[in-house]
């Protein structure tokens, strides 16, 4: 799918989403634009991981639209016609999980080939070849014959972010990608991320609690407070020049 | 290490004329007067303390024990001893191999640690191995001693020995349409679809709910009656199976639903972040769960299935009670039909049971095999089993250029952190 330039890659809008009695988001309405980094922050419980997981339909949005590389979706009940929409719509939108996920049965460039080959038919030997490419950008491509136990945590996502980015998607979405790692292991992440926006300007919405990397990468934060998005700006203007309480104290706790 | 030899001899050949003095007294044809039994007794008893000493108390223990073994020696060959020439060659042999092991380790009697730094030598297999060879030895001693027909044995043996092949035919049919309920019982299970759901469960709650030998009758003798009283010729005809037929339905129809609740539990041990991860890749359901459920779950679901499957080759011998013509009977059918016939019931009957265990010993040894291939993915490095032994490198199947355990890998960690499902690589258990 390409877009030109400045063109909305995400759209959400009038988003509410309820689990029972707990309104998790209260009127979410937000665009991301093409090759724009996004970074969600905000305490937890505060909606920001739901509302990633809402974009791909990981979870059903209880009100509102979803709109992702012009697949439109309504949220509400799903039904038969839309499950098909839904999966289409998450082609194009990649997914990093905090716990990684990979697939434990399968070897890591079986991982990273999965999608390709399963889901969009491409040949297994093509598949392969892109496959160890993109391990060798996210620097494993020594480690593709290996099962994911015999990997660090740290190695284990940057092989997710692989496996996302083999779908060829539009935007990528990181649910907390560093909040399961060794302090240690974040870094080597980190500088993946850092790449996939600075070198091939990939879409991203991040949560994270990085603000080292949110200040040097992102175009845009969002701060969340209780399923509201309460501030929005450029990282120098939330970091240095918030004049809300909330958002103050949040980043005064964890810089 | 030989004096520990010597001791486990000594204690084994007590313990087993102590099993054999009953069998021995109880021998209709056998006349020994009273005194020499108590007389074996003794000596057997003898045998154990003296083989118990060894172990512990006295240095000196080693003379006892070779008085012991030679006192026990001459009476067996004495003509007060035993019977048969060849029982007491077996008992001079003994004492013939515990002197000779004595002698030549003298030097640890009586000295506890270093008869238990020896046993800790000798390897746990070879330990085993040994009480096998001591129970297989006893089993031996007591079937020559109960009367039975060898001869009647060897001549009905591979007529009786056939009814395995029919045994095992019922039991691969049975299984096949088991597993392939139970998948799809599984999946109903999960459904969230009322009627998906519904059929499921009432298959299993019937199917578990009433006895397996209840549903075999219900489906031989029973099903035709439905095509006789709709007064149908062509349903009649076709619910009138073979005895065969039948019992392999039913049997792959209760165990189906059994099996169900294995692949329930298998599928739902799959973290709920395998399906959202194949979920994200844009995967559709049958995909999801053809290319990263089901194959993890396979793993949780073997071991148990494979029990289950040692258990229904057992249970095939309910279909015997269906009335099984002689050419098709299974090993069960074959062994009462033979041996009523010529009474030797227990002849033909500890024949089905020994190829009864053998069929279960090969599957059994089969599915440990599977299960250790199956375990490529989640086992590390060296793992632990249950009985403390250790297996080493447990390696994933296959592709080159896998790290090797123990090799220096500097970036990676050594705990179990990362992988998604706990390392259970031994969960056989003993078939039912």
């Amino acid at each position: 799918m390409t877009l030109p330039n400045g063109e909305a890659v995400v759209k959400v809008e009038n988003l509410y989403k309820r689990f029972g009695e707990l309104e998790v988001l209260r009127g979410i309405n937000m665009e991301v634009d093409k090759g724009e980094v996004v970074v969600i922050f905000g305490r937890s419980g505060s909606g920001k991981s739901t509302l990633l997981r809402c974009i791909n339909f990981l979870e059903d949005p209880t009100e509102g639209t979803i709109e992702v590389s012009g697949i439109r979706l309504e949220g509400g009940h799903r039904t038969r016609g839309k499950r098909e929409q839904i999966r289409l719509l998450r082609l194009h939108a990649g997914m990093v999980f905090q716990q990684f996920n990979l697939f434990p049965h399968l070897t890591v460039i079986n991982n990273v080939m999965e999608g390709p080959v399963t889901v969009k038919g491409l040949p297994k030997d093509q598949a392969r070849v892109t496959g160890l490419e993109l391990l060798d950008k996210v620097g494993l491509a020594e480690k593709a014959d290996v099962y994911p136990i015999r990997l660090s945590g740290g190695q284990q996502q940057r092989v997710a972010i692989a496996r996302a980015l083999a779908m060829e998607p539009d935007v990528m979405l990181f649910d907390e990608p560093t909040s399961a790692l060794d302090p240690e292991l974040i870094g080597e992440v980190l500088t993946v991320m850092k790449s996939l926006a600075m070198d091939l300007h990939m879409t991203m919405m991040v949560v994270t609690h990085e603000m080292g990397f949110a200040r040097e990468v992102a175009n845009r934060m969002m701060f969340f407070h209780e399923g509201v998005i309460l501030e929005e700006g450029t990282p120098d203007e939330l970091f240095d020049h918030t004049r809300n309480p909330e958002t103050k104290r949040f980043l005064e706790a964890v810089l | 290490m030989f004096q520990l030899v010597a001791a486990w001899l000594l204690l084994t050949q007590g313990a087993l004329a102590l099993i054999f003095l009953p069998i021995l007294s109880l021998t209709p044809d056998f006349d020994v007067p009273v005194g020499d039994i108590g007389t074996f007794g003794a000596l057997a008893v003898a045998c154990m303390i003296a083989g118990g000493l060894l172990y512990t108390k006295l240095r000196w223990s080693v003379w006892i024990a070779v008085i012991v073994s030679l006192a026990t020696a001459g009476w067996l060959v004495s003509d007060k001893g035993l019977t048969s020439w060849a029982e007491a060659y077996i008992g001079v042999g003994f004492v013939v191999l515990e002197v000779a092991f004595l002698l030549l380790g003298r030097h640890a009697a009586g000295k506890p640690e270093a008869m238990a730094l020896s046993s800790a030598h000798v390897p746990f297999r070879l330990k085993l191995t040994l009480v096998w060879i001591g129970i297989f030895f006893v089993l031996a001693l007591f079937l020559s001693q109960i009367g039975l027909d060898w001869r009647w044995m060897g001549d009905n043996f591979s007529i009786i020995a056939k009814g395995a092949i029919y045994t095992l035919a019922l039991a691969v049919g049975a299984i096949v349409i088991a597993v392939v309920l139970a998948l799809l019982g599984a999946l109903g299970r999960l459904s969230k679809n009322p009627v998906a759901f519904g059929i499921s469960g009432f298959y299993t709650s019937f199917f578990r709910g009433t006895p397996l030998i209840v549903q075999l009758f219900l489906i031989y003798v029973a099903l035709p009656q439905i095509g006789a009283s709709l007064g149908s010729r062509a349903l009649l005809n076709v619910l009138a199976l073979s005895a065969f037929q039948a019992g392999i339905i039913g049997l792959g129809l209760n165990y189906g639903a059994y099996i169900t609740e294995i692949f329930r539990a298998g599928i739902q041990s799959v973290g709920h972040g395998q399906a959202e991860a194949a979920d994200a890749l844009g995967m559709s359901y049958a995909q999801r769960m053809r290319r990263v459920v089901l194959p993890q779950a396979t793993r949780v679901i073997i071991p148990p299935t494979g029990n289950d499957f040692i258990a229904m080759m057992k249970d095939t011998a309910l279909v015997a009670f269906l009335g099984v013509v002689l050419e098709q009977a299974d090993l069960f059918r074959r062994a009462q039909l033979i041996g009523n016939q010529d009474l030797k019931r227990l002849e033909s009957l500890i024949i089905a049971a020994g190829m009864y265990w053998a069929l279960t010993a090969i599957f059994t040894f089969f599915q440990m095999k599977l299960e250790r291939r199956m375990s490529a993915g989640y086992v590390r490095g060296e793992a632990q089993t249950a009985t403390g032994r250790k297996r080493t490198q447990f390696l994933p199947a296959g592709p080159p250029g896998a790290v090797q355990p123990g090799v220096a890998e500097p970036d990676i960690e050594l705990d179990l952190r990362g992988g998604n499902v706990p390392g259970h690589e031994h969960g056989g258990g003993t078939p039912r």
